[in-house]
């Protein structure tokens, strides 16, 4: 049976997104998009430097098949300078795809939910598929689904920290209520973390720091493509309940005592 | 189309340019040629299907990019993808 990912009208064999930032090199990434098979890349608007022409991303990633673009509104610090990038992205990319972040408090960049909600409302009427990074709210997480977000996005842990799915009891709350793919993003160190959060019913997870400061970037790619199948795998086989008491998984008949 | 202006250099001199000052990606730039915003990016050496493209705020898709004429004083922004999570 297919178990592709859904995000508007398209479809996504891999349900892991990479973010390209972060990498020593751009060779070094390529080899981790490709080894992590993901089908969906996050990239972010830079202003243009000739002396700086080898980090521009689009040749090296538009050679890439079965690779699409997700331009990110990263530096905006509120909903009109988010709109402003995203559409700049659009123009550039050619992709619906935008993953709407405005986290203005360069200390903890966690986002601003105010100016989230009213740049998404913006996007979805000029037609974007809106990702909003958000934090574990399960309240915003259902307002942007009813303003017709494509999926929602909801931060494990702070932007590079590494301290995994610190956020995991709301993210919960926000599976079990959504209509749309729940999406965890920021904050994952490990390829466990991905398949904790798949198991719990997350639709996909998006990685940058975890795979880019790794000492092996590329192993490490494909080490979360395996930890985000095998997720995804437990979640549709169906975790067992748990239980407050032990039981047995092997008889327990006492044919091995004696009496003597 | 060109702008023209009279440019004084010290003394009571004056020389005909053909130079309109833009601002591009935050700095001064006087613009030498014809003013399409194709020329611009020319002049400047930008890869124009790795660029977009915002003028005083406004994104100017690339198929206006030919027709498209820059003003004095306009603020150019040129923008690339770079990697970012």
């Amino acid at each position: 049976m297919s178990d592709t990912l859904k995000i508007g009208e398209h479809e996504l064999n891999s349900r892991l997104f990479l973010g390209t930032g972060k990498f020593s090199s751009t060779q070094a990434m390529i080899e981790a998009v490709k080894a992590s098979g993901t089908e969906l890349v996050t990239v972010a608007l830079r202003r243009f430097n000739r002396d700086q022409a080898e980090d521009d991303l689009y040749g090296p990633l538009s050679e890439l098949p079965n690779v699409r673009l997700m331009p990110n509104t990263s530096g905006a610090m509120n909903a009109k300078e988010a709109v402003r990038a995203a559409m700049l992205g659009r123009e550039l990319s050619k992709s619906p795809f935008v993953k709407l972040e405005i986290h203005p408090n360069p200390h903890h960049l966690l986002p601003d939910p105010i100016e989230t909600y009213e740049a998404a409302i913006e996007l979805v009427k000029q037609d974007f598929l809106v990702l909003p990074y958000i934090p574990a709210d399960p309240v915003l997480a259902k307002r942007l689904e009813d303003i017709g977000c494509a999926a929602v996005m909801p931060l494990g842990a702070a932007i590079g920290t590494g301290k995994g799915l610190s956020t995991a009891d709301m993210i919960k709350i926000i599976v079990r209520d959504a209509n749309v793919p729940v999406v965890v993003d920021a904050g994952l160190r490990a390829p466990s973390e991905a398949a904790c959060a798949l198991e719990m019913g997350c639709e996909a997870a998006l990685v940058n720091s975890a795979i880019a400061a790794a000492d092996n970037p590329a192993a490490m790619g494909a080490a979360f493509k395996t930890g985000v199948e095998a997720g995804r795998m437990a979640y549709n086989a169906g975790l067992m309940p748990t239980s407050e008491i032990a039981q047995a998984s092997s008889p327990l008949t006492s044919f091995l005592s004696t009496n003597d | 189309m060109f702008f023209q202006a009279f440019r004084a250099l010290p003394g009571t001199l004056f020389i005909w340019s053909n130079a309109m000052k833009l601002t591009v990606n935050g700095e001064q730039h006087d613009h030498q040629s014809d003013a399409s915003v194709d020329s611009l990016l020319e002049e400047l050496g930008a890869n124009k299907s790795h660029t977009a493209l915002m003028i005083n705020g406004n994104v100017i898709p690339s198929d206006d990019w030919k027709t498209h004429q820059l003003k004095e004083s306009d603020e150019v922004e040129m923008l690339v993808f770079v990697g970012g999570g």
